[in-house]
């Protein structure tokens, strides 16, 4: 009994040690920074003088929804709902589109497949530097194309324009995130037993009522599992953003996280962990509302 | 149901934690890097240490803001020479990206070692200073030979934060106007001296269906440094309490300079060169769009650094193009930022008298010609043009010239010194887009500016 008892708590030593590095490593780069993050959210934290440090409760909260007319944050919020809903029904239904259209193999499929998959290869500020001078208003590519076929006769200022900034970095970011869920959704399919189809069509079944009841739901969990990433990624995407307009003109393309870039430059880190932390509470709030929404759906998978 | 609830946890906490990694983080995270690689830096120095104590080893470490592979090279070479003389001493060059080079900076310089002399922008001054991260160099620069043939714009710019010496500046960024000289000629104009001949001569050469403009219009990051020229250009600095910070009124205890209606005039005037003479799309514009603007044939006009000297000698041929003195304004005076940067020795490096002595080698009249030559910069000492007749002759010419004037040509910066001009350089080029995009009326972003700069006044009272 004694023997067992000493074999158990050894093994139990034995896991706890394999576990620790898994632990101990979040902590410090993950959780100790979150936290550290979190308490400057409720500081005066200005790097123009570090021995000025004080609690401010609230202060910074209060300053960011401040009812004034030159506050913009409640524009930037409703940005970053742009920015999330718009890129993410394009990517993901022209990730789908092509997945789809990859599953069959076709003479150069694998040369189409490497060609689709390079934007994802390449970082998100050169993807951004790219498209700023691609939509550059007086010598950029899309003008001069757009002009050639005739469709302007002047110049568009896309990122130069209030009504159009937004959407042009929108429009970069569905053709920089098509790849993954073309990625993604390829590799599920493959997953999918042919003996399926064939049955269906045995059945009569046409291609749209084998698309809903078979393909779909084979690959729901990879599909909500992708979406849930996502949407987490994208709203984490400042990258395209901050070098394509630096949320200008006159801040109409800032999402929450490249105003909190901005933020961080201009040495007010009381300020932008406010930004970082009410951010960090978007995201749980949706994950959960999110989860609780899909149980019922991912449930059925098993 | 335990399985699913382990598994909604599990999936929280990844998410917060990749939420963690750009959310919260950007403030702390960006510290993890930059600090591991500092500790990497120290962990050499303390490597170096014990030898020091054997063999009298020192290591330098130089953190550079205004990188360019091509400047590094630069510096580098001198480094080489100077390692030569001094068998003791290894000068190591960091060299952070350049976008974020200064935020780098600051968390290497927070964390307290590993950098001994460190690169400091007129920019950065203020909050190095404050912080006591950099020490003044006085004693060093008294005992320096080459002191006296320091100019008086590097002597004012040394001394100008905190009163003491706390960098060594390297040389002065002062602006002049580029243009297209054969676009003139087929007009039958001359060049423009005044900022309403560049508005003038600007319409005449507009034609948007050809894709030409007059002026390279800044309204991207630093763009309010324009408009401050101009608003300079109109009211002169003389009445001005100090030209290093030029918002504030002289004898007027804190009040600014935007309640005068010749400054509502100046931005009026400034936002028609944008309207009139500048492509649209230049409202979004910083300095690689100018550039690339004049450049490539799109603006006839374009006010910049004297750093686009070599890109226009590399795509254009010399007779296209001309560098003229800066534009004056109806006051009669030329105003432009006496922009700089220097040298900087940390407070806690461990070895101040060596650290300095290679501070002074850098700044020495040969060597900072040298630097100056080849990276673009207004030389410290009144010697260059002897020393390299570069100076004198060719497109540099005119910076003499300017200097030599200094009745018409005179420098202004903005109050660089207010622990608030953090933060208004992040948010007043937001505030001028809106502006010139008829979002906000000339008298709201007067009034803005105005509160902003009594609200600094009143936080940190008169620190010029």
């Amino acid at each position: 009994m004694n023997g067992v008892g000493k074999l158990k708590r050894k093994r139990n030593r034995y896991i706890v040690c394999l576990l620790l590095p898994s632990i101990i490593l979040p902590m410090i780069f993950t959780y100790y920074p979150m936290l550290k993050g979190s308490m400057m959210a409720f500081q005066s934290y200005n790097l123009m003088d570090i021995s000025n440090i004080k609690w401010i409760g609230f202060g910074n909260f209060r300053k960011l929804f401040a009812p004034n007319p030159s506050n913009s944050f409640y524009t930037i919020l409703g940005n970053t709902l742009k920015w999330v809903c718009v890129s993410l029904f394009f990517q993901f239904t022209i990730g789908f589109g092509i997945a789809l259209m990859l599953k069959k193999k076709f003479r150069g499929s694998g040369i189409y497949q490497g060609l689709i998959f390079f934007p994802w290869a390449v970082s998100g500020f050169v993807i951004g530097i790219m498209w700023r001078w691609m939509f550059n208003g007086t010598s950029g590519v899309i003008n001069d194309m757009l002009r050639r076929i005739g469709m302007v006769s002047e110049p568009i200022g896309w990122l130069a324009d209030k009504k159009t900034a937004l959407y042009s970095c929108i429009f970069a970011n569905i053709w920089y995130g098509i790849p993954f869920f073309t990625i993604m959704i390829t590799a599920a399919l493959r997953g999918v037993s042919e003996d399926l189809y064939e049955a269906a069509s045995v059945d009569g079944a046409n291609a749209w009522v084998k698309f809903w009841c078979i393909t779909v739901p084979s690959i729901r969990s990879v599909l909500l599992l992708t979406l849930l990433m996502r949407v987490i990624w994208i709203f984490n995407f400042p990258d395209l953003i901050y070098s394509m307009t630096q949320g200008g003109p006159a801040g109409s393309s800032h999402i929450v996280t490249s105003y909190m870039m901005q933020l961080v430059q201009s040495l007010d880190y009381g300020l932008a962990s406010a930004v970082g932390l009410l951010s960090i509470l978007f995201m749980i709030f949706f994950v959960i509302i999110y989860l609780a929404a899909t149980k019922h759906l991912s449930g059925a998978d098993e | 149901m335990k399985r699913r609830l382990a598994m909604i946890l599990a999936l929280t906490m990844g998410i917060t934690a990749l939420a963690g990694c750009g959310g919260t983080d950007s403030g702390t995270g960006d510290n993890a890097p930059a600090q591991s690689s500092t500790e990497s830096t120290a962990q050499e120095s303390e490597e170096s240490a014990p030898a020091s104590s054997e063999g009298g080893e020192i290591t330098i470490t130089m953190v550079e803001s205004l990188t360019s592979p091509e400047r590094t090279a630069i510096i580098r070479e001198i480094a080489d020479k100077y390692e030569a003389e001094h068998d003791n001493i290894t000068i190591e060059i960091v060299s952070p990206p350049l976008e974020n080079a200064d935020n780098k900076i600051t968390q290497m310089l927070m964390s307290g070692s590993g950098v001994d002399i460190v690169e400091t922008r007129d920019l950065t001054i203020t909050q190095y200073v404050n912080n006591s991260w950099i020490q003044p160099l006085d004693q060093w620069v008294e005992a320096w030979e080459d002191k006296d043939t320091l100019t008086s714009a590097a002597i004012a710019a040394m001394n100008k934060t905190g009163g003491e010496a706390y960098l060594l500046p390297y040389g002065f960024l002062w602006r002049g106007l580029y243009c297209h000289k054969g676009w003139f000629e087929e007009k039958g104009m001359e060049l423009p001296t005044t900022w309403q001949e560049i508005h003038d001569t600007g319409v005449e050469l507009t034609d948007s269906s050809q894709n030409r403009f007059g002026f390279a219009f800044r309204g991207g990051t630093l763009g309010h440094q324009y408009a401050d020229n101009v608003i300079w250009a109109w009211i002169g600095t003389d009445i001005l309490a100090n030209p290093d910070a030029g918002y504030y009124l002289k004898d007027k205890d804190g009040e600014t300079i935007f309640t005068m209606p010749e400054v509502k005039e100046a931005l009026e005037f400034y936002k028609s060169l944008y309207t009139d003479c500048s492509p649209k799309d230049s409202i979004a514009w910083g300095f690689a769009e100018m550039v690339q603007g004049f450049v490539g044939g799109t603006t006839a006009m374009l006010i910049q650094d004297p750093e686009v000297i070599s890109t226009c000698e590399a795509s254009l041929e010399d007779e296209e193009w001309e560098l003229i003195k800066f534009p004056t304004g109806p006051s009669g005076q030329a105003v432009y930022p006496n922009g700089f940067a220097g040298w900087a020795m940390a407070s806690f490096t461990e070895h101040p008298d060596e650290v300095a002595d290679f501070i002074l080698y850098l700044s020495n009249p040969e060597n900072n010609t040298y630097f100056a030559k080849n990276y673009a910069t207004i030389p410290i000492h009144s010697t260059a043009p002897e020393i390299d007749s570069f100076f004198k002759e060719g497109r540099f010419a005119i910076y003499m010239e300017m200097a030599e004037d200094s009745n018409t040509y005179r420098c202004a910066t903005q109050p660089m010194m207010y622990n608030a001009y953090a933060t208004y350089k992040a948010e007043v080029d937001t505030m001028y887009q809106k502006w010139l995009t008829e979002e906000i009326s000339t008298d709201e972003l007067m009034a803005w500016l105005d509160g902003f700069w009594v609200d600094a006044y009143e936080q940190e009272g008169k620190k010029y």
